[in-house]
């Protein structure tokens, strides 16, 4: 039967009480490994776009036997909530294959795509929670919105208003996350798209009262923005990020369920992650009723995506979703070099390959560098040049993809677990006050493109 | 027996077995040293594997938990014998209102296996924890992470409590985390500051030298 949500919140009171280290490593560990063992998920270093037939079905039972058995742990009563498969199942067959983001002329459609897909992906285009100035927060935005590619933007992180620095769980988290969404509104409405819908509101806030406060109607935000309820990793919730999900589904708000599986961390190597990773999807469906799916796995060392077997992950995890449910996947790029540089161009074309063909929907780019640590350091024309890749992978067959990803990967790979390009700041690359690129970053993207294509990026345009 | 077991034990993450040998190691009258030192090529030698990603957090942390268990049973005779010391103590924690854990824990089993001893106090702490705990153990760090920029100032907190209770040469800091950098650390006034939870080690034994050699 179909579960309300206020069971599945019963059961994070009722459920099996175990400790957190437990949960970790006497049942999230071993049943992971011995799921990954029965249905045979291997992780192949040649395709990092597998085209194994068979891999996105056995790796979608692999995810519901250890969905079913392993459940969410919830931090906050100490508990595991638990959904058996036939409840999975029913979630599943509730949620939507289509979500509404934005309005009027600026609307678009977030979709459930297949596995080589002729549809065109999403795309998502902007900074994530890249940490910024009040200064800078509506420049980079407006630049960002003014791009034509972008159907969903994103709000940087504000780390001052007033001068005040914005925390968590505090009044200063009021002040940044109404402020945010206020500036989101301007900004918006300045670039002449007030209509676009931001995916990832509120940066700011960390809290569900940081998410009640921005949400006030004078502010600005609409229910076809999209808001997000983050999975603790791994597979674990708490009662406040049950609480602001309570809130969005009475309000009728686009939920994102966000998670953030760790390659290194519990879920392990390439094939468990890829499988955890499936989980979550289950998971958001199951607990929190979610309309989109935003999975960000990320290396434990550098918090970022794009080594080949993070890139195998993501791509084997969207084909089992893509194949065996309607959910709406995006998965958000986290590179590990910087702004207008080469390797964060070759990383966007990775991205673009491994997810595309893979029946995923685009979001980036957050610029990892080891961490969300370097202030206003984006290039909307970095995320333009990844839009068109993406656009243009569409007819991409996954062995082909293979193909033009393991030219694009040795272009950076080796270089990954050493240092960074950082790559330079948006307002070196655009003028803050006109909004503009300047010919330097104009020049860099028309490289780019050009190098990308001359290795086989089938540009059509 | 041979201590080499006590080794594989550990690395295998086998927490019973370990305390098994290490028992009948003792009841042998095996030297507490030797036995201390068999516990530590075994997280050394997973540590190892980690660096080459032979294996991953799971195994780390079931063989730093196999090391403690073997520690807890050896402790008594390695303080009689006198032969053993810490390499120091650190208190690890990750700040207010952050949830995120696995840096945190990655040091925090980077510095056991370096044989620090380590107080870990988890997730969404207050500075005054920190602090409560490092006094609690004489602790000579406390290290503290933070993996949201809106959770930053939770580094400063301590920084400042410190200073404000006059004990700020007492204990030594060190900060790490996503969102953190060398130069947020300079401005709190922290020691030193991690790029990666790996780093742990390697800085938290630079503190141990010099706070021996200012005496």
């Amino acid at each position: 039967m179909h579960l309300s949500f206020w069971e599945a919140v019963e059961r994070a009171k009722t459920g099996r009480a175990v400790s957190e280290q437990d949960y970790d490593l006497e049942i999230f560990v071993p049943k992971l490994r011995e799921v990954a063992e029965k249905y045979t998920i291997h992780y192949d270093p040649a395709s990092p776009v597998p085209d194994d037939e068979g891999l996105p079905r056995r790796l979608f039972e692999a995810a519901l036997e250890f969905y079913a058995a392993v459940g969410s742990y919830c931090t906050s009563t100490g508990r595991i909530i638990r959904f058996s498969a036939e409840e999975i199942l029913e979630a599943l067959a509730a949620a939507p294959s289509r979500v509404l983001f934005g309005e009027g002329r600026d609307a678009a459609v977030m979709a459930h795509r297949a596995i080589e897909d002729p549809a065109q992906p999403c795309l998502w285009l902007s900074a994530g929670s890249m940490p910024t100035s009040e200064a800078l927060f509506g420049p980079i935005l407006e630049s960002f919105i003014q791009q034509p590619l972008a159907q969903i933007i994103s709000m940087p992180l504000i780390k001052e208003v007033q001068g005040v620095r914005i925390g968590a769980g505090d009044p200063t988290e009021y002040l940044g996350a109404t402020r945010a969404a206020m500036m989101l509104n301007d900004a918006r409405c300045r670039a002449g798209r007030p209509g676009i819908a931001c995916g990832n509101a509120v940066t700011t806030a960390v809290t569900a009262a940081g998410i009640l406060a921005a949400t006030r109607p004078n502010f600005g935000l609409r229910p076809t923005d999209g808001y997000f309820t983050p999975a603790i990793s791994e597979m674990k919730i708490d009662m406040d990020r049950l609480l602001r999900n309570a809130f969005m589904l009475d309000w009728n708000a686009n939920i994102g369920f966000l998670f953030a599986p760790i390659f290194g961390g519990m879920c392990g190597g390439p094939a468990t992650l890829a499988i955890a990773t499936v989980a979550y999807y289950l998971m958001g469906a199951a607990l929190c009723r979610a309309h989109y799916y935003v999975s960000l796995p990320l290396h434990f060392n550098f918090s970022n995506n794009t080594h080949r077997f993070l890139l195998w992950a993501v791509s084997a995890s969207n084909q089992a979703v893509a194949q065996n449910t309607h959910l709406v996947p995006v998965n958000h790029l986290y590179s590990r070099n910087g702004p207008a540089t080469a390797k964060l161009a070759y990383e966007c074309a990775a991205w673009a390959l491994a997810l595309v063909p893979a029946g995923g929907n685009v979001a980036g780019i957050g610029f990892c560098g080891g961490g969300d640590k370097h202030d206003s350091y984006c290039n909307p024309l970095d995320t333009r040049l990844l839009g068109e890749i993406s656009r243009n992978a569409v007819g991409l067959g996954r062995k082909e993809a293979n193909k033009l990803i393991n030219r694009i990967l040795p272009r950076y790979e080796q270089e990954l677990d050493g240092g960074y390009d950082m790559g330079r700041p948006f307002p070196e690359l655009y003028d803050a006050l006109r909004k503009y690129p300047k010919p330097e970053a104009v020049q860099h993207y028309r490289n780019m493109k050009s190098e990308l294509k001359a290795i086989g990026i089938p540009f059509r345009d | 027996m041979e201590l080499s077991q006590i080794t594989d034990r550990v690395v295998a993450g086998d927490k019973q077995g370990t305390v098994a040998l290490v028992q009948s190691a003792l009841a042998e009258q095996k030297a507490s040293l030797k036995i201390l030192d068999a516990l530590m090529q075994g997280i050394h030698a997973i540590g190892e594997k980690w660096g080459r990603l032979e294996v991953f957090l799971p195994e780390v942390l079931m063989a730093s938990n196999s090391m403690k268990a073997g520690m807890l049973i050896l402790e008594p005779q390695l303080k009689a014998s006198g032969g053993w010391k810490a390499e120091g103590t650190v208190v690890v924690g990750t700040v207010k209102g952050d949830q995120h854990d696995i840096g945190k824990n990655i040091v925090a089993t980077m510095l056991v296996t370096g044989g620090f001893s380590v107080h870990d106090i988890g997730i969404d702490q207050p500075a005054v924890r920190f602090i409560e705990k490092a006094r609690e153990v004489d602790a000579d760090i406390i290290a503290a992470s933070s993996l949201l920029t809106t959770t930053m100032q939770g580094q400063r907190d301590i920084l400042d409590l410190l200073e404000s209770a006059g004990e700020r040469k007492r204990f030594c800091v060190m900060v790490g985390g996503g969102p953190v950098t060398q130069q947020w650390a300079d401005d709190i006034g922290a020691d030193v500051y991690g790029e990666t939870a790996a780093d742990a080690l390697r800085l938290a034994n630079g503190l141990m030298k010099k706070r021996t050699a200012v005496g």
